[in-house]
């Protein structure tokens, strides 16, 4: 057999390896990234009246640069690929849009202008591209976390602005956003649990989105930090795989 | 062998029935949950009374209008906190009917009310029918540090098909829309845009050998896994990207000049004058007759108007009992609540105006275990509900007990 047909034959494997590799971790990205994007900040993701530009703002990206961090940790130490966020947001993307048609559409038929999620794609294609030019995760904890929570706002005002329309409702002054939550009866979800602008970070003539998203920034680039800690220490272990220098010893020990 | 491909037999049917399940049609739903609460929960909280359904048959696209009253009883249990933020709710399961409105004490309640211990409250509520199915409908009381309290409930039918169901409103720049699927497209394409970009970032990079890096990575050779080329590229994204998040946002502030933020606020809505009271009335003792299932309390009774009262009714937990020894106070099948049974009283003699008597009430029902309504399991064995006194013109005196401890009886014991 000649060499560059084993070669040939060898890279095929390889490739099918990879594909098998990639789906199986897109999967449990799916699994674990949309589980814990539910559990933490279910409502703020779930309807459209909980997407304020105050608590939404702070939530949703402070709590969903977890997963991105650990696997860029990984993917980018071990493989050296930019694509850790960007793979992790597709997924939680997959695993929502499921989760919307099927249970809130499909099943209890709630309109997808109510339920849809909301989009970290590109800044998570913008964190990515942060740590494979610096190659460095603090600076990517410092630029790429500010620029998630920046970014995460403008992002999804695309989608969630016609929804704030004003509208007189019964006599009552009420945002699109909130007439669909008052119609569509969630049962389980009263008014009050709604959580919209409490707090103190009101300035700027009564802004509140661009204090929400600094705060957001802020907050991202902290929990980048222990997360991606987390990601090299606990999930990119490469004990099984010998590095080039410690196989080189061994060869002329043996 | 044979094993083995019943096994698979097996697991090939139980896949296909827990498929046939999921993709079954939802229109159907058996139970409400209203009997997980706690007896002296439903018991001594709020009690709804003369709830009224407009109807029990309906088309897609058909107004039904829930009309009544409840009173938060004064003796609220210490166990269960009391804000008074309160939301008037509509239990259904899903939006397959659509909230037109909701009134207490006649105010539009577009948010969260804050209510009166003690106070009683008339509340309206208008849904529309949205999809065809068989389903329970009633109202309910949210609390804040409560939860919610839940009033009486009916099945409904409603027939046709939601195909064409439209839900139009006017918004305040003049333009109507359907919010069945306003928003909807405009959503769909940037959600695929953004994930394009996504897509396009990641096949740059999985188009190439992924599991061999690893030990490229190993071999200390990282840095030719990224060339100059692919830091143009990545480059070309990012700015790519924000530009595009840019543009997006300059066209979206010139599509919707006038946008509000979300809406949310508590308002004070004072309770019902209170009704003109003829009656005073106090539990002095209560039993539950386990083997029997009979509650029995003596009620000292003082008439302070100037006609006959009688007592007619016993309200709790959405539970009715009612003195059927009064001329036409018989039950009606339209009732939302649950029929409790008889309610006998001695003596049964009108309780004569300024007179003071001793009422023995009994009610014997099996609804006290259907309804776990059973006071014996508990923290706090204590019953509650209303009275309903009524004299010879019909006018009513209402009474709120709440506070009455219950002595169980548990019958003779063989040792």
């Amino acid at each position: 057999m000649q060499y560059s047909q084993v070669d040939a034959e060898a890279k095929a494997v390889a490739r099918k390896f990879d594909l098998v590799v990639i789906m199986s971790t897109f999967l449990v990205l799916i699994a674990g990234f949309h589980v814990h994007q539910m559990l933490v900040a279910g409502d703020w993701s779930f309807w459209i009246d909980w997407k304020d530009r105050n608590w939404w703002p702070i939530v949703a990206p402070v709590l969903e640069i977890t997963f991105p961090a650990a696997v860029q940790a990984v993917l980018w130490t071990k493989f050296r690929m930019p694509i850790g966020a960007t793979f992790c947001c597709l997924g939680l993307l997959f695993g929502e849009w499921m989760n919307r048609y099927i249970n809130f559409w499909g099943w209890t038929h709630y309109p997808l202008n109510f339920v849809f999620p909301e989009t970290f794609i590109p800044a998570a294609v913008v964190l990515d591209i942060v740590l494979m030019l610096t190659g460095n995760w603090i600076v990517t904890a410092l630029v790429g976390g500010e620029l998630w929570g920046w970014l995460f706002y403008p992002t999804n005002w695309v989608m969630v602005a016609p929804f704030h329309v004003p509208v007189e409702y019964q006599g009552s002054l009420m945002s699109i956003a909130d007439v669909i939550n008052y119609m569509y009866v969630r049962t389980s979800t009263p008014e009050y649990l709604r959580i919209v602008e409490t707090g103190t970070m009101r300035s700027f003539a009564g802004g509140v989105t661009g204090v929400a998203a600094f705060f957001s920034a802020f907050c991202s680039v902290c929990m980048y930090v222990p997360w991606w800690l987390m990601g090299a220490h606990f999930f990119g272990s490469t004990k099984f795989f010998k590095n080039y220098e410690s196989a080189t010893a061994e060869v002329k020990n043996a | 062998m044979r094993k083995r491909v019943m096994r698979m037999m097996g697991r090939a049917g139980a896949l296909a029935l827990l498929g046939m399940i999921l993709a079954g049609p939802t229109n159907r739903l058996w139970a409400l949950g209203e009997k997980s609460q706690e007896a002296f929960l439903r018991m001594r909280t709020v009690i709804f009374y003369d709830t009224q359904f407009s109807g029990r048959k309906f088309k897609v696209g058909d107004e039904m209008t829930v009309t009544g009253k409840f009173q938060l009883l004064p003796i609220w249990p210490k166990e269960i906190a009391f804000t008074g933020i309160s939301w008037l709710n509509f239990f259904v399961p899903g939006p397959q009917f659509l909230r037109v409105g909701s009134w207490i004490n006649g105010r539009f309640m577009s948010c969260s009310q804050l209510l009166e211990l003690g106070g009683t409250y008339e509340y309206k509520t208008i849904t529309r029918a949205r999809y065809p199915g068989h389903w329970p409908v009633g109202v309910m009381l949210s609390m804040k540090d409560a939860g919610p309290l839940i009033g009486p409930s009916i099945y409904v039918d409603v027939d046709g098909s939601h195909e064409g169901f439209t839900n139009p409103i006017k918004t305040l720049l003049g333009n109507t829309v359907n919010l069945e699927d306003y928003g909807e497209s405009r959503m769909l394409m940037w959600t695929l845009v953004t994930t394009l970009i996504g897509i396009a970032w990641l096949g740059f990079w999985l188009g190439r050998p992924f599991t061999t890096r690893l030990g490229v990575v190993a071999a200390g050779r990282a840095k030719e896994l990224i060339s100059g080329a692919d830091k143009t590229v990545a480059v070309i994204f990012a700015l790519g990207t924000i530009g595009l998040i840019v543009v997006a946002n300059v066209m979206t502030a010139s599509q919707f000049p006038h946008t509000i933020p979300i809406q949310e606020t508590i308002i004070r809505n004072e309770p019902l004058p209170p009704e003109p009271s003829r009656v005073e009335a106090k539990v002095l003792d209560a039993t539950y007759d386990v083997p029997s299932r009979t509650l029995a309390f003596r009620l000292e009774v003082h008439n302070t108007g100037d006609r006959p009262l009688v007592l007619k009714e016993f309200t709790t937990a959405n539970v009715r009992f009612l003195n059927e020894q009064v001329p036409g106070n018989a039950w009606n099948p339209d009732f939302p609540e649950v029929y409790g049974g008889a309610m006998k009283i001695t003596p049964s003699e009108p309780v004569a105006p300024g007179e003071t008597k001793v009422l023995e009430v009994v009610m014997a029902s099996a609804e006290w275990e259907n309804q776990r309504l059973t006071m014996y399991h508990e923290t706090t064995n204590r019953f509650g509900g209303l009275l309903f006194f009524s004299d010879p013109t019909g006018a009513r005196s209402i009474i709120a007990v709440a506070d009455q401890l219950v002595i169980p009886k548990f019958g003779v014991t063989q040792m």
